[in-house]
């Protein structure tokens, strides 16, 4: 039985090095069998030569490396195909995004649509292959510690996904699905990648800074949104309110030009409105150059439930005009049930009683501070909005209204 | 001249081959199963480098082998061995491939007794 020598099969090894067989024990896996052929084919009374030259001839030219190709891309199948997935989804999901931004600018109608389809792609399609694509590529078991990292850190993102979606499309529960968002980074998903990271002992400079680094910036998002005014979600919803506005103003534009509205009945409606506008308007510029005194008052209000002379004769002044400004949108609205509750559910001025606060004013609830600082511009905005769809909606009425009968 | 089968056939065939011989054999390497099967075939089947290494490496990241490396005549061998999962998956397997095998036999066995068109 004639077994090769060392320098036999270093001439074996040589080969295999020359053609970049190095994944995983492959090489071990080849350089064994082709030295057990060339032995096989010496045993039965060739030489060194023939023999090394039949087996490499039977492997064929390229052979080895393509052995390898083979490999690897039966062993990842699975993983290129979820790789294909991930790029499409990706790709899918950032250009409806983009879209859904770029309508939104360009206040097209459908904006909303397509982010909302967007974030959907990403979160429901994206993030889970991905999720489970890291998983194979890294060869984690599903219920191990480095796992559960990862999984930990999607339902983090996964959920403030979801804030942010919400806070945009005005669905309720989005406040208690932020600090759902931040309890799970801070207290689960940070301590978790630092005691990881200082485990596993790999590229720690490297990894610490970057852990350190992102947990630095998100503590800052968080901090912000209470002190400063950036917080993203109210710029959201400032943003979202004032295209609102925009969209009911043009539209009102077009009933306007189309001639079908009787102007002379419209234009003392018309007139209240305006008055409104650039009542909130003035308060609202007032706000932004006068911000800390007006918070000031907001504190004052909520301390001993009264404002400042100045502030109170002009809440009061923009009650009458509102009450002046519903009694006219009753009296267009005709029976119209449901015009008649659309007014009363936007433009009640009366009090209200809450359990937790007892009978509130409606000055009060101008000032409560939900969106910190900017909880008076935001509610003044969002009154401005609420006048602008009641007032877009009788109009419409009125156009149907007076569209003679064919 | 032997006759042999070819690959096409072969194909799906070989990982349920490769695992019962692994069953039957506790551990073996590369160069072992391709002239076991060489020789239980009797030369009809030949494994080549290109259909054995895919088959074994992807039963070893599916985790139905698990290799050991010895050193062996001045080289290292890789043996290739099935865990606790891979044997029952490979019972799955060769049960399979039989049944495929008889109703192969059915299909290809002439049978007058059926026909086609009774009416």
């Amino acid at each position: 039985m004639y077994h090769l020598s060392p320098d036999e099969i270093s001439l074996v090894s040589k080969r295999l090095k020359a053609d970049e067989i190095n994944y995983s024990h492959l090489f071990d896996d080849l350089l064994d069998h082709v030295c057990c052929d060339i032995e096989g084919y010496i045993n039965r009374g060739m030489s060194y030569q023939e023999a090394s030259e039949k087996t490499y001839k039977q492997i064929g030219l390229n052979g080895l490396k393509e052995i390898q190709e083979a490999t690897i891309f039966y062993v990842k199948l699975n993983l290129i195909v979820m790789k294909k997935l991930m790029n499409v989804l990706a790709v899918v999901g950032t250009s409806l995004l983009v879209f859904g931004f770029f309508f939104k600018a360009m206040h097209w109608p459908g904006g909303s649509m397509l982010f909302f389809l967007g974030s959907l792609t990403l979160f429901l399609g994206f993030f889970p292959t991905a999720l489970l694509g890291i998983r194979k590529e890294l060869k984690l078991g599903f219920f191990s510690k480095e796992f559960a990292v990862y999984v930990v850190g999607f339902i983090a993102l996964f959920v403030s996904g979801a804030a942010i979606l919400f806070s945009m499309m005005h669905w309720p529960g989005a406040r208690y699905l932020i600090v759902t968002s931040w309890v799970l980074l801070i207290v689960f998903f940070f301590p978790m990648l630092f005691y990881r990271i200082i485990k596993s002992g790999k590229n720690k400079i490297v990894n610490v800074s970057l852990a350190l680094f992102s947990f630095a910036f998100m503590g800052f998002l968080i901090v912000s949104s209470y002190n400063n005014n950036t917080n993203v979600y109210k710029l959201v919803e400032v943003y979202d309110d004032n295209e609102t506005i925009e969209f009911y103003k043009r539209n009102i534009d077009v009933l306007e030009e189309s001639g079908l509205i009787r102007q002379k009945e419209i234009t003392a409606f018309t007139n209240s409105l305006n008055a409104i506008e650039s009542m909130i308007e003035g308060y609202k510029k007032l706000y932004l150059d006068d911000k800390e005194n007006l918070f000031q008052a907001t504190i004052d209000y909520m301390h001993y439930g009264k404002l400042n002379n100045e502030h109170d004769n002009g809440f009061q002044q923009l009650k009458g005009l509102l009450n002046n400004y519903k009694m006219q949108a009753e009296s267009l609205a005709h029976k119209n049930v449901e015009l008649q509750k659309l007014i009363s559910d936007k433009l009640s001025t009366s009090d209200k009683n809450y359990p937790h606060l007892g009978p509130t004013s409606w000055e009060r609830r101008f000032f409560w501070i939900k969106f910190g600082k900017e909880s008076l511009y935001i509610n003044l905005n969002k009154l401005l909005k609420d006048v602008y769809m009641v007032h877009y909606e009788i109009l419409r009425v009125q156009d149907v209204k007076d569209t003679p009968e064919l | 001249m032997k006759n042999k089968i070819s690959a096409e056939l072969l194909k799906g065939s070989l990982k349920p081959i490769v695992m019962k011989l692994l069953k039957e054999n506790t551990r073996m390497y590369g160069y072992e199963i391709t002239q076991r099967v060489e020789k239980l075939s009797q030369g009809k089947i030949s494994l080549t480098y290109g259909a054995l290494y895919p088959i074994l490496h992807k039963l070893e990241a599916d985790g139905i082998v698990i290799t050991e490396q010895e050193n062996v005549n001045n080289r290292t061998r890789v043996y290739y061995q099935l865990t606790p999962k891979g044997t029952k998956k490979s019972i799955e397997k060769i049960n399979e491939l039989e049944e495929f095998v008889k109703t192969l036999a059915i299909l290809l066995k002439p049978n007058p007794s059926v026909g086609l068109c009774t009416t």
